[in-house]
C-alpha cells in the first residue's frame, strides 16, 4: 500500500513538473507573434524533444532568431543545425555529458572546433563538467587561434588544474593582445605560459591533491 | 532651415544628424525612390504626378555629408526639380555640439504661382543634452518667378528628445518674406500696405522606428503677425516599411504649408513610392558597433557592464541569451549607453544593434556568427 502511495505521489509530481515545463514553453511561444514562425518553432521543438534534445537551447535559438527578425526559414535552419551539432557533441562528449556541456559543445562545433578536440577535453576530465573549458576553447578559436593550438593549451592548463577564472582570464588577455596587434598564436603562447608559471606541473598536481586524479 | 525644408531633408535623406552622432552602420548610402503622387495646390485641381528622388549620404564619426535631388512631373507639364546639399559637422565624437549647414536649389513650373527657381541656404547649431537636445538656426532664400525676384528668411529654434524607439521634437520659427505670389496662393494676405509678410510657426513632430517600420508625423500651426493675416494648420504623416534589406515601400500624405525660404507652395500631397537603398559595409565589420563589455567577478557569478558608444539620438538595442533575447534597459551616460546585469556562472551570448544596423558582437568579446546574418559575443562567467 505504501509502495502504491509513493508511486502515485511520484506520478503526480512528474505530471506537475511536465505541465509546468509545457506551460513555460507555451508562454514563451506566445512571444512569437508571427503565426507561421510560431508553428515552425513548435514543430522543431516537438521533434527535437522526441529525439532527446532539451527544449531550452532550442527555444533560446528560436527566440534569438525572432529577436533578430529572421525569417521562419532561417530560424528552422538554425534550429536544425543546433540539433545536429547537439547530437555530434553528445557523441564526442560521451558517455554522460551534461546539458551545459552539450550546449557548449554544440556552440564549439558551430565555431568549427573539431570533434576530436572535444573528445580530448572529455578524456582529460571524464568525471566533471567541462562546459567552461569548452567555452574557453570556443572563445580562443573565435579569436582566430588555430583550433589545434587552442585545444593543446586548454588541455595543458586543465592538466595543471587551472581554475575557471584563470582560463577565462587567458581568453580575455589573448583578445587584448590581438587588439594590440599581436598574432593570435603568439598571444596565446605568451599568455598561456604566463598562467602556467603560476601553476604546479601536472605530476605535482597529482601528488599534492590525490583526489584530483581523474576517475576511471 | 524652415520646417518644410527640415521635413524634406529628413524625408529625402533620412535623419541626417543621426548618422554623424550615432556612428552609422554604413559609411555611404544611396537611396532611390520612384513613386506617384497626387498634388493639390490651394484652389486648384488635383494633379497626378510621378516622383523620382535620389539621395546620397556619407557618414563618418565627425562629419556627414548628404546630397539629394528630386523631380516631380505632372500630366499637364507642371514640374519641379529640387536639390539639397548638406554638411553636418561635430568637433569630436564626444562633443555635444553639432553644426549643420546646407544649400538648396529648385526649379519649378507651378500652376498658380508661375515658373522660376529658388536658391536658399541654412545654418543650424545643435546641442546634445541627455537623450535629446536643443537647436537654433536660420535660413535665407531667394526666389525668381516670371522675372520677379523675392526673398524670404527665417529663424527657428527647438528641442528634441528620444525615448527608445520614439523621438519627438517641438520647433518655433519666424519668417519674413516679400514673396507675395507664394503667400497669396496660400491664402495669406496683408491687412494694410507693408513691404513683407511676417508669420510665426509652431511644429510638433514625432518619429517612431521599430524593426522594419518607420513612422513620422508632424503638426504645424501658422499665425500671421504685424500686418499679416494668417491662421493655418497642417498635418503631415509618412510611413516607411522595409520589405527586405534593400527595398522599402513609403507612403506619405498631408498638407505642407508654403515655405517662404525655399519658395515651395502650400499643397496637399498624397504619395507612395518604392525605395531602394544601397549601402556600403562598415570599414570594419568587427569593431563591435562601438560596444565594450566589462566583467567584474562577484560572489556567485559576475556583474557584466555593457557600454555602447552612440549618440543620444541613436536607437541602441542590447539583447542576449541572459534576457531570453528581449532587449535590456539601457541608461544614457555622458558618451553613450550603459547597462549592467548580474549573471550566474555560465556561458552567455550577447549582441548589440544600433539604429537599423546589423546585430554585432561587442568589440572585446569573442565573435561568433549567429546564423541570422549577424554576430554574437560570447561571455563566460567562471
Amino acid at each position: 500500500m505504501i509502495f502504491i502511495r509513493r508511486c502515485a505521489a511520484v506520478a503526480a509530481l512528474a505530471v506537475a513538473v511536465a505541465t509546468t515545463a509545457s506551460a513555460q514553453q507555451d508562454s514563451r511561444l506566445t512571444l512569437i507573434r508571427d503565426d507561421a514562425t510560431r508553428e515552425v518553432v513548435r514543430q522543431q521543438l516537438g521533434g527535437a524533444l522526441s529525439r532527446g534534445v532539451p527544449v531550452e537551447p532550442m527555444m533560446a535559438k528560436a527566440l534569438e532568431g525572432v529577436a533578430k527578425r529572421a525569417s521562419s526559414k532561417s530560424i528552422k535552419a538554425a534550429m536544425t543545425r543546433l540539433e545536429e551539432n547537439w547530437h555530434r557533441a553528445a557523441k564526442a562528449l560521451a558517455p554522460n555529458p551534461t546539458d551545459d556541456e552539450l550546449s557548449a559543445g554544440a556552440d564549439a562545433l558551430q565555431q568549427n572546433v573539431p570533434e576530436s578536440a572535444l573528445r580530448a577535453l572529455r578524456k582529460q576530465a571524464p568525471g566533471r563538467s567541462i562546459a567552461l573549458e569548452i567555452g574557453v576553447l570556443t572563445q580562443l578559436v573565435a579569436r582566430n587561434v588555430e583550433p589545434g593550438q587552442a585545444s593543446k593549451m586548454v588541455l595543458e592548463l586543465m592538466a595543471r588544474k587551472a581554475t575557471g577564472t584563470q582560463l577565462t582570464a587567458l581568453s580575455s588577455a589573448v583578445q587584448e593582445d590581438v587588439e594590440a596587434g599581436l598574432a593570435p598564436a603568439m598571444a596565446l603562447d605568451l599568455r598561456g605560459r604566463g598562467i602556467m608559471s603560476l601553476l604546479p606541473p601536472p605530476s605535482a598536481v597529482s601528488t599534492l591533491n590525490p583526489r584530483s586524479t581523474p576517475r576511471p | 532651415m524652415t520646417p518644410r525644408l527640415a521635413a524634406r531633408v529628413m524625408f529625402l535623406g533620412g535623419l541626417l544628424t543621426a548618422p554623424v552622432a550615432g556612428r552609422a552602420q554604413s559609411p555611404q548610402e544611396l537611396r532611390v525612390e520612384v513613386g506617384a503622387a497626387e498634388l493639390q495646390q490651394l484652389g486648384r485641381d488635383i494633379r497626378t504626378a510621378t516622383l523620382v528622388n535620389l539621395s546620397w549620404q556619407r557618414t563618418d564619426t565627425r562629419v556627414a555629408s548628404m546630397f539629394s535631388a528630386g523631380a516631380t512631373w505632372a500630366r499637364d507639364s507642371m514640374a519641379a526639380f529640387q536639390s539639397v546639399a548638406a554638411l553636418v559637422w561635430r568637433p569630436s565624437a564626444e562633443s555635444r555640439l553639432i553644426t549643420e549647414t546646407g544649400a538648396t536649389g529648385a526649379i519649378f513650373g507651378l500652376a498658380n504661382i508661375g515658373r522660376g527657381g529658388n536658391a536658399s541656404s541654412y545654418l543650424r547649431q545643435r546641442l546634445l543634452i541627455g537623450e535629446g537636445g536643443v537647436w537654433g538656426g536660420g535660413g535665407f532664400g531667394s526666389s525668381m518667378r516670371d522675372e520677379s525676384v523675392s526673398h524670404g528668411m527665417g529663424v527657428d529654434m527647438g528641442a528634441w528628445w528620444r525615448r527608445r524607439e520614439l523621438q519627438g521634437s517641438v520647433m518655433f520659427a519666424r519668417y519674413r518674406t516679400d514673396d507675395w505670389p507664394l503667400f497669396a496662393a496660400a491664402g495669406i494676405y496683408l491687412n494694410r500696405d507693408a513691404a513683407a509678410y511676417d508669420v510665426n510657426d509652431a511644429t510638433v513632430a514625432l518619429h517612431y522606428e521599430r524593426g522594419d517600420l518607420t513612422l513620422d508625423a508632424s503638426q504645424s500651426w501658422r499665425n500671421g503677425t504685424r500686418t499679416t493675416d494668417a491662421a493655418q494648420s497642417a498635418f503631415f504623416g509618412a510611413m516607411a516599411l522595409k520589405l527586405s534589406p534593400r527595398f522599402a515601400v513609403t507612403v506619405s500624405g498631408g498638407r505642407q504649408l508654403a515655405d517662404p525660404v525655399r519658395g515651395a507652395p502650400d499643397a496637399r500631397i498624397l504619395s507612395a513610392a518604392l525605395r531602394y537603398t544601397w549601402a556600403t559595409a562598415r570599414e570594419s565589420d568587427d569593431d563591435g558597433a562601438g560596444a565594450v563589455v566589462r566583467i567584474v567577478p562577484t560572489d556567485g557569478g559576475g556583474t557584466v557592464f555593457i557600454h555602447v558608444s552612440a549618440a543620444a539620438t541613436a536607437i541602441v538595442t542590447v539583447a542576449g541569451s541572459f534576457s531570453g533575447w528581449e532587449p535590456i534597459q539601457l541608461r544614457r551616460v555622458s558618451d553613450g549607453w550603459e547597462a549592467e546585469r548580474f549573471l550566474k556562472p555560465g556561458r552567455y551570448r550577447v549582441a548589440v544593434k544600433i539604429d537599423n544596423g546589423p546585430w554585432r558582437s561587442p568589440g572585446n568579446l569573442a565573435k561568433m556568427k549567429d546564423e541570422f546574418g549577424g554576430q554574437n559575443g560570447l561571455i563566460i562567467i567562471p
